[in-house]
């Protein structure tokens, strides 16, 4: 290993801990968009009515899952931002490179997911506790109620590699909207429109299905590390197009 | 395409949460920090200690094999019925039976309004003039969604007086399950689905169940129904 190289790996290192730092706030927001997630799904859970002769069966369902698309969500906004101008020119503050930047981003958006994982899995568990206190126990249908631990770790582990693809494209889309003002309108006007387009025409979003239809984890892990790299690569190359601020 | 509405809404209000959460001071987040996760510790832990026998037991869904006497019992109901071998059939249970003695010779059945009155009521003539009506309220079991209710639906009432026989439906019964879909990032990779509660497609997923109030009336005597009340008598047509 060179000396730039060691210097690279240093000012790296040295950046990602400022970051979790200066940064911290992402956490905090983390945690109010999953609160926020958590009132809707007890709230607004999903409910079903049928009524058959002389009975009348109302079934309300709960799920995780909307905790996890504001996890989601709050995770691509939050790895686009670490592109934005402002966030890059913390870097400076420090001896640094676009590879030791980028380096300490990819770390922190590591860091960022693995929060988001283990948190929203952790909040789905919450949902089930509060329910479990505020229903008649009589009414808990209890298939589904329990999460083993196997269950929640492997939750856990899918998330996380769930956030760090929607991270990395995130990543990948600021880096793309940080080379002309007009991509910033132009960018998610082509993903809506591609994602209408697909919605359309297969009924399904097919780029999606090709990690959500996926039932092998060791098969779901291969492809979403094959994107993670090709994203950041991406990400990698146009960063070191852009103007450097010395 | 409801999800896609809704997206840059949820979008829009999580930025403004990432932004106005950037300025946080150090004392703000380590309160926040420590306050989120000993509350999701506590939580798991909570929820590990939650036995799995506190849940109510009867709300267990019935497996296609344990409801295939029923399901062949609705089958052959309406052969039997009409056949009069109804008591006859394997999965056909007498939910009441009543005797009425009646001195008219008319018989008036009414019931307290249209709704709730069982579709099926059938008369048999007896072969004698005994003054007595007998009445008995057949049922396979009634299942809604897989679960069994059989026992939570409440017997008709029968009132008979001055050759007025009302037949008096129960009370809906009502009730509310709580139930969950196993988080999408988990049942992805397991057997089965965790997602449906009512998965298993070669169920009747609705519900089935069928009922009749089967009469056994005195040879001679006529009977008329009110509106929206129908009866067959065996033999006769209509």
């Amino acid at each position: 290993m060179s000396f730039i190289e060691v210097n690279e790996w240093k000012a790296a290192k040295k950046q990602f801990f400022y970051k979790l730092t200066a940064y911290k706030g992402f956490f905090i927001s983390l945690f109010i968009a999953q609160f926020v997630a958590l009132v809707f799904s007890y709230g607004g859970g999903m409910h079903t009515s049928i009524s058959v002769d002389l009975v009348s069966l109302t079934v309300s369902f709960y799920s995780g899952d909307m905790l996890f698309g504001f996890t989601l969500i709050w995770a691509f906004i939050v790895a686009a931002k670490l592109t934005s101008e402002n966030y890059r020119n913390n870097d400076f503050s420090f001896v640094s490179t676009r590879i030791s930047s980028n380096l300490s981003n990819i770390a922190l958006i590591a860091t960022l997911s693995f929060v988001g994982s283990v948190t929203s899995l952790m909040a789905g568990v919450l949902l089930r506790v509060i329910v479990y206190f505020t229903t008649d126990i009589g009414m808990i249908y209890g298939k589904n109620y329990l999460l083993s631990p196997p269950e929640l770790l492997t939750g856990i582990y899918a998330a996380f590699l769930y956030l760090a693809l929607v991270c990395a494209a995130g990543y990948l889309i600021g880096a793309v909207v940080q080379m002309h003002k007009v991509l910033i309108v132009l960018v998610p006007a082509v993903l809506f429109g591609l994602v209408s387009y697909e919605l359309t025409k297969f009924g399904t979003i097919r780029w999606v299905e090709y990690f959500t239809s996926e039932g092998s984890l060791l098969m779901f892990t291969l492809k979403v590390i094959s994107a993670v790299l090709i994203f950041f690569a991406g990400a990698l190359v146009l960063s070191n197009r852009l103007e450097v601020r010395r | 395409m409801v999800s896609l509405f809704f997206l840059p809404i949820v979008a829009l209000i999580i930025f403004a949460i990432v932004f106005l959460t950037k300025k946080i001071t150090s004392k703000g987040f380590r309160y926040f920090f420590l306050g989120y996760t000993a509350v999701l510790c506590l939580a798991v832990a909570v929820h590990y200690a939650i036995p799995e026998k506190n849940f109510n037991s009867d709300l267990k869904r019935l497996t296609y094999s344990e409801s295939e006497v029923d399901l062949n019992a609705m089958d052959e109901f309406y052969d039997a019925l009409y056949e009069g071998r109804i008591a006859d059939v394997e999965g056909v249970y007498v939910k009441s039976q009543w005797s009425l003695e009646v001195e008219e010779n008319l018989l008036q059945v009414v019931s307290r309004d249209s709704e709730g009155i069982p579709s099926t009521i059938v008369a048999e003539r007896k072969e004698t003039n005994d003054g007595v009506i007998e009445v008995t309220h057949y049922t396979t079991k009634r299942v809604v969604e897989g679960f069994d209710f059989t026992e939570q639906i409440q017997p008709y009432e029968m009132e008979l007086a001055d050759g007025v026989l009302k037949i008096l439906p129960p009370e809906e019964y009502r009730m509310r399950i709580v139930a969950f879909q196993t988080d999408f990032e988990i049942s992805q990779f397991q057997e089965g689905d965790g997602r449906e509660l009512f998965d298993d497609m070669d169920f009747p997923s609705y519900g089935f169940g069928e009922e009749v109030i089967y009469m056994k009336i005195p040879q001679h005597l006529q009977v008329e129904t009110a509106p929206g009340v129908y009866l067959d008598i065996l033999g006769e047509e209509e």
